[in-house]
């Protein structure tokens, strides 16, 4: 075992590389950790329906040709020190990713000095590329099980009324984009799936997804790209996609829209456009200006809106580096509405209107940079920032980011302020149980 | 003092009796401190100095939320100077208040030292907070994943108040005043009933100097002695039921289990507890495999094990179109492993899969302090989790199923979805 002490003996190394034309791997190399973390994923357009596609991973998850159904995939898990490998869904700007995400202890942990690297690499692989099939389709009675599913998780979107009143706003906010659409599909879609439908689609993303490869562990980046390259078996490609991030689309004017849902409390949620991603010169001062408006416990809407006014249970904004959208989102009594609303906006203004105090300016400072840095305490913290970094394109290290927040001057954070649009003003009304 | 995982534990007992532990993790950029008081939920019904007290439900979670507030501020304003990240929860059997923070650690410990054991409550400031709490117990009526788990409780025990919600009710904390708040503080907030752990970077010697010089000097603790009412071997309720907006079903099936023994190891229950949870049906046991592959459980499925005063349980759920026959199919599972014993293949793996579990905990320091005050409050250490999972063996995990199996020892908490005329 190693000894996180020793720190003559730690490392720790960024590699991104192309392991071949639109198949990329990000791999940290780090003593650290007494856990390790992988993941493997197709990256897609997102379409205006995506039920076709949100299902592979979940069927995929279903069996390998080595592990050809949950048991026996459950029982390799287990035995590799109990590894979890999660499907996924996810959307990032105008993509959609699909995968599995694992984590495991540390090879540097297994008590009788076992591999663990090479065969959780390995069974990512075999998910990603080998499933279990049945006369060269997937498995009729797993196909089905998973459309099930697939359905039941549309619907369940809707039953944790603080993320739905946030995933509906950006519904509304962008329904015009890519970006607007259910990265699940729609339940209608996903209820009359076919298997054919899903097994070409699944061709589709062998052969024209990029690929996004992430490993973060104490194995050398020797090691671990050996491994994937012996695990991944892809066709060959005529032009694997080349992700898009588009950030700059408005409306104007401000737009209202109200819902009404059988809940307690109402949910106001604000959707704006900042035109900047998490790749421009300006998004630190855009990161501060957020945070100081809503970002932690010291920010106007918690100070403010929640403790002073008692408008809301909670408030809060923040951003999305690949779409360039601004959330403010928050709980409030349904008669609350204008009050909590003028207030909001209220702040907001102030903020980039000169309102912002060196004192303010220093805080949310202190709280982002402190944010960042704790990135590095998490290897699956590691895995969601930089598959975000590489699917956009962006190539900042946590560490840049360091360096650009703590140079960002009160004038560029105003500024940052000045140019996010309030596009949506969307309330979610609760009308009662 | 010995080193586990790389990591050496450092640990003391003030004059005044608070414990104080240390766990270095140089390899960290953030320092995690958690301050936990042995006060929770279910502590309800207690004599303080010989007097009888019962508090309504809800005032364990009230205090907490009314610490942060001192004659000088807000704590979490101050920590909003320094750039830490504070929280604090109150569960049924604690209540801990923690920081992370990547500099100025001497700082930030020095706030929650303060602000923990200063209590500071006026009539405004009590009167405001129900408004907020209100709030808070509003959202928690809307989440159907919580109303599911409380009604295990409710369902499971008779008079033990883990029956009722963490938070209370908007009527139960109504009655809550100043005077309360002081009697409750004076009560539990004394050091000897509280612990500091500490995970991250720290200097062991001025940390300990630090906890001496700002926690009350006073050794002398109040008599409490807590009650949680007669205990029955038996469950209240076989069903809880209630309706919501979800799109389908969602449950938690609760067993009840004897409460630790006298002389028992907390943490050893805890790891077969874990054990036996996920042999039964975590999500790569055959029982969870065959339901999943029936359609009688989607993927959101958990299972735990939870030990009270005077209680314990194993609890798990998720969604179901027909909760009904998954409880059949968990309570059935439970008799063959009570009857047969658990397959020695099925043992070893899962054991081998608990242990990766508990060793990736090393890597997250808020659960990893957490799962210290636990044991640290049951005279033991989270790190010697590894020496203990070697003395498991499949007859322990058979034995507590024996218990599961027990007739009338499961409690079926369902949120239904609500239908047109409700």
């Amino acid at each position: 075992m190693h000894n996180p002490t020793d720190l003559q003996e730690r490392r720790h190394s960024l590699t991104r590389k192309n392991l071949a034309d639109g198949v990329q791997l990000t791999c940290i190399t780090t003593d650290s950790f007494h856990s390790a973390a992988f993941s493997a994923a197709f990256v897609l357009p997102l379409r205006a329906e995506n039920a076709a596609y949100a299902i592979l991973p979940y069927l995929l998850y279903r069996g390998t040709a080595k592990c050809p159904n949950s048991a026996a995939l459950g029982a390799a898990l287990d035995g590799l020190y109990g590894a979890r490998i999660e499907p996924y869904v996810r959307k990032v700007g105008e993509s959609l990713v699909l995968g599995f995400v694992a984590d495991s202890i540390d090879a540097a942990c297994v008590p009788d000095g076992g591999q663990l690297t090479q065969p959780v690499i390995a069974l990512l692989g075999d998910l990603l590329c080998r499933p279990a099939l049945e006369d060269g389709r997937f498995i009729r009675e797993a196909f089905a099980r998973e459309r099930t599913a697939l359905v039941d998780r549309i619907r369940a979107l809707a039953n944790n009324p603080r993320s739905y009143a946030i995933r509906r706003a950006q519904e509304i906010l962008c329904e015009h984009e890519p970006f607007g659409a259910c990265e699940y599909g729609t339940a209608a879609a996903a209820e009359a799936l076919t298997m054919e439908q899903v097994w070409q689609a699944y061709q589709d993303a062998l052969q024209h997804a990029r690929v996004e490869l992430f490993a973060c562990g104490s194995a050398d980046a020797q090691t671990v790209e050996a491994a994937f390259v012996q695990a991944l078996d892809l066709p060959a490609s005529d032009g694997r996609y080349i992700p898009e991030i588009d950030a700059c689309r408005t409306h104007s004017p401000t737009r209202r829209v109200t819902e009404e849902m059988p809940v307690t409390q109402g949910k106001l949620t604000l959707g704006l456009r900042t035109g900047l991603t998490g790749g421009d010169d300006a998004y630190p001062a855009l990161m501060l200006f957020t945070a100081a408006l809503g970002g932690y416990t010291g920010s106007r809407l918690f100070t403010q809106v929640r403790e002073a006014r008692s408008l809301c249970y909670y408030a809060s904004a923040y951003l999305d580096s690949t779409k360039g959208l601004m959330m403010v989102a928050s709980g409030i009594d349904n008669d609350k509405y204008e009050e909590a609303l003028g207030e909001i906006v209220r702040q907001m203004e102030d903020l980039h209107a000169g309102g912002l105090t060196r004192d303010e300016l220093e805080r949310a400072r202190r709280t982002v940079m402190s944010q960042t840095r704790e990135l590095s305490d998490s290897p699956l913290a590691l895995e969601h920032y930089w598959q975000r970094q590489s699917i956009a394109g962006f190539c900042r290290t946590p560490e840049d980011l360091l360096d650009a927040l703590s140079k960002v001057g009160r004038g560029e954070v105003m500024a940052a302020g000045r140019r996010v649009d309030l596009d949506l003003i969307y309330f979610m009304k609760g009308v009662g149980v | 003092m010995k080193p586990r995982f790389g990591m050496e534990l450092h640990q003391t007992v003030l004059d005044n009796g608070l414990s104080v532990y240390y766990l270095p993790n140089p390899t960290f950029s953030k320092t995690f401190a958690l301050l936990a008081v042995n006060f929770g939920s279910v502590d309800e019904r207690f004599t303080l100095d010989g007097i009888p007290r019962e508090l309504p439900a809800g005032v364990a979670h009230f205090l907490e939320h009314k610490m942060f507030e001192d004659a000088d501020g807000n704590a979490l304003q101050k920590y909003a100077v320094t750039g830490a990240s504070p929280n604090a929860f109150t569960s049924h059997t604690m209540t801990a208040y923690h920081f992370s923070c990547t500099d100025g650690f001497a700082e930030n410990l020095e706030i929650l030292l303060r602000f923990v054991f200063t209590p500071y409550f006026t009539d405004a400031n009590v009167q405001k907070e129900k408004g907020i709490i209100g709030q808070e117990i509003g959202m928690l009526d809307d989440t159907p994943d919580w109303v599911a788990y409380m009604g295990v409780f409710e369902g499971l025990y008779h008079e033990h108040p883990v029956h009722t919600s963490i938070a209370g009710s908007v009527d139960s904390i109504s009655g809550i005043t100043p005077s309360l708040l002081f009697d409750c503080h004076r009560a539990f907030y004394h050091p000897s009933n509280a612990c500091l752990v500490v995970c991250g970077t720290a200097d062991w010697d001025e940390l300990v100097r630090m906890a001496a010089a700002l926690t009350p000097s006073d050794a002398a603790a109040p008599v409490v002695e807590r009650q949680y009412g007669t205990r029955q071997n038996t469950v209240a309720h076989s069903v809880i039921a209630h309706h919501m907006a979800v799109s389908q079903p969602t449950f938690q099936l609760g067993f009840k289990d004897k409460p630790l023994e006298a002389g028992e190891s907390r943490l050893r229950r805890q790891l077969v507890g874990d054990l036996a949870a996920r042999i039964l049906c975590g999500r790569t046991s055959p029982l969870f495999t065959e339901l999943y592959e029936q359609g009688l459980v989607t993927r959101r499925f958990d299972s735990s094990y939870t030990l009270l005063p005077q209680g314990a349980c194993a609890v798990c759920g998720g969604d179901s179109a027909d909760p009904q026959t998954v409880r059949t199919r968990l309570e059935q599972a439970v008799q063959t492993y009570a009857a047969e014993g658990v397959p020695e293949e099925l043992f070893t793996r899962m054991k081998k899969a608990c242990y990766g579990l508990n060793v990736r905990v090393l890597d997250q320091p808020d659960d990893l302090c957490r799962s210290q005050v636990e044991a640290a409050f049951a005279g033991e250490c989270y790190l010697d989790f590894a020496q203990v999972f070697e003395t498991i063996t499949a007859e322990d995990v058979q034995q507590m199923f024996v218990r599961w199996a027990q007739p009338d020892c499961t409690t079926l908490s369902v949120v239904w979805p609500r239908t047109e005329n409700e």
